[in-house]
């Protein structure tokens, strides 16, 4: 008998002990096999594109009508900040304007570089 | 590229003979089913998709990787049981558990030796020589002869060059001849 033959009669016995198996070995293995099955790539790609390919559109117009009221949300709050600003600017200007010419002190004295250093002297001599 | 239901129909041929190699090499039930699960699941997760032709291939390549890694993690576990085995080689034909259980278990006493042996017991004899068979003889004579892979491939599976496999498979049928001859088996 050669090599091929001798492997043939052994593959014959092998293949019979094979369809002997007890039956929970074979439900483990099918249950393996099943496992198996559901890591395949094909099925991942599907379970990981179930959900937009169920409503795909309507999800992705209510994102892009998202996208662009927080932009306009944002647009409006850059405006709306700037204009407030600009009304606190002048409310400031107008009460220093105010003060200036309700003030005792003549504007002129405001101009003079000895009065400046007067008043720099005179502070710096009060903190301490 | 394969399709799942080609993964699943290559699966499920293999999975028996799978088992049995598992068997064969690892000679615990639940060790083995688990060693076809995880060479299952790494085909169907690394190489679903690649040429089902190549299934055969990569899946004896992911066993044969998954039954290294089982010995390996046994003996970290258990270092002292590997330990002793190694230095009671002659005890090992006593402790082989398909031996003790499945022979004790099925050979009734009243048979005389002019009986011929029953299809059941050859298996059981030829599979107990098969798990005694060096492990490279072992992966590389079932790959050929039950797997149907070519040389090229069962080297390709093994890592080795195909003069090796033929080789081994060489003497795993020399090994196999001559254990069943001396118990009185032909096949």
């Amino acid at each position: 008998m050669n090599e091929a033959e001798f492997a043939r009669g052994v593959r014959r016995a092998l293949d019979d002990a094979c369809a002997e198996l007890p039956r929970d070995v074979t439900e483990k293995l099918f249950r393996a096999r099943q496992l198996a099955l559901a890591r395949h790539p094909a099925l991942q790609a599907e379970l990981a594109f179930a959900g937009p390919v169920s409503g795909g559109r309507e999800v992705s117009r209510r994102n892009r009508l998202a996208v662009w009221l927080l932009a306009l949300v944002v647009a409006g709050a850059a405006v709306g900040t700037s204009y407030w600003r600009g009304l606190q600017r002048s409310a400031d200007a107008e009460e220093v304007d105010t003060s200036l010419l309700a003030d005792d002190l003549p504007i002129a004295a405001y101009l003079d570089s000895g009065f400046d250093t007067w008043l720099k002297s005179n502070t710096a001599s009060s903190q301490r | 590229m394969a399709t799942r239901s080609e993964l699943s129909d290559f699966l499920a041929g293999i999975e028996r003979r799978a088992f049995k190699q598992a068997m064969y090499a690892l000679r615990e039930e639940e060790a083995a089913l688990d060693a076809v699960q995880d060479a299952m699941m790494k085909l169907a997760e690394k190489y679903g998709e690649r040429p089902a032709a190549e299934f055969p291939m990569l899946f004896q390549r992911i066993l044969q990787n998954v039954i290294r890694d089982w010995f390996r993690r046994s003996k970290v576990r258990s270092i002292w049981t590997t330990l002793l085995s190694n230095l009671s080689p002659d005890d090992e034909d006593d402790h082989d558990p398909l031996e003790s259980i499945e022979v004790a278990q099925d050979s009734p006493s009243w048979l005389s030796p002019e009986q011929s042996l029953s299809q059941t017991q050859v298996m059981e004899v030829l599979e107990r020589e098969i798990s005694r068979l060096p492990p490279r003889q072992r992966e590389a004579f079932l790959m050929r002869y039950w797997e149907d892979m070519d040389i090229a491939e069962t080297a390709a599976a093994m890592g080795c060059s195909e003069g090796s496999v033929k080789t081994h498979c060489s003497r795993a049928v020399h090994t196999l001849a001559a254990a069943l001859k001396a118990r009185g088996i032909g096949l």
